[in-house]
């Protein structure tokens, strides 16, 4: 799960996958903004079949808070 | 020192009404544990009327880097309140669910104890079902938090700790009883 979200986040922000870490936030990513977070959105409900809650899509802007919801989600 | 997070809807709040069992800030079982590990350092947050989802994305958004020690949360019934229209019901249980398991993650390295939804035995008069939805929304609870699912429903009838208006709300004397409660299990949870 953990590579697959560093692959969709790479894509996303178009930069290599080893730069995404645990560390890896809003503050961290330059290319991160209000686009490219619902892009980011959007391609993690696509490829993970989730649906995220409206409320909680805000929330999501590090690295930590996204897996541990996807992981709320699917485990 | 610890850093302690308490999240709280509306019954981390003091009542003025009735007036018969008006109560102060500093009789609220946040304050009396506060009181208690005065060398602590505390954040809480206490919101009326608000779901869990709510109440949780505030810290998730701004205090996960201050990585609490112990979290207290009690959360629960606004989300457990709308009535059983079975469609709607199934989604805000697997949304609670989803929120509790996401939160419980999100502070993996915090101690989390989340109080017993509980409502006093005249409630049902008011709120029909309510004690069904209450039972099922705190076996979710006890599911993800496991011994941290702080059972408290049998202590405040003990106390008569419901508000006399709404069968709802902590009075006084619940409030001192959680108090005694969560700090017996803080203790028990530093001394580890």
């Amino acid at each position: 799960m953990e590579h697959k979200l560093k692959r969709i986040m790479a894509d996303v922000f178009d930069v290599p996958v080893e730069e995404i870490n645990e560390h890896s936030s809003a503050h961290t990513i330059t290319a991160w903004d209000s686009l490219k977070h619902i892009n980011l959105i959007l391609a993690l409900q696509k490829e993970l079949g989730i649906r995220f809650e409206d409320e909680e899509i805000p929330t999501m802007i590090n690295y930590h808070i996204i897996l541990s919801t996807i992981r709320a989600y699917l485990e | 020192m610890y850093k302690i997070m308490i999240l709280t809807d509306s019954d981390g709040c003091p009542r003025s009404f009735p007036a018969s069992e008006a109560f102060e800030l500093e009789e609220t079982y946040p304050y009396l544990i506060r009181e208690h590990f005065k060398s602590s350092t505390f954040w809480q947050l206490s919101y009326g009327d608000i779901t869990t989802m709510k109440l949780v994305n505030q810290p998730m958004g701004y205090l996960t880097h201050w990585d609490p020690n112990i979290i207290i949360i009690q959360s629960g019934i606004n989300d457990c309140k709308p009535e059983e229209f079975s469609d709607l019901q199934k989604d805000l249980k697997s949304s609670f669910r989803t929120t509790i398991k996401k939160f419980k993650l999100v502070f993996s390295k915090s101690k989390i104890f989340w109080l017993e939804i509980c409502v006093g035995t005249r409630c049902e008069e008011t709120c029909p079902g309510i004690n069904r939805r209450v039972a099922e929304y705190n076996r979710i609870i006890a599911q993800v938090y496991g011994e941290d699912f702080v059972s408290v429903q049998k202590k405040m009838l003990e106390v008569d700790g419901f508000n006399a208006a709404d069968h709802v709300h902590w009075n006084k004397r619940a409030h001192q009883a959680a108090a005694d409660i969560l700090i017996e299990r803080i203790n028990a949870c530093i001394k580890l």
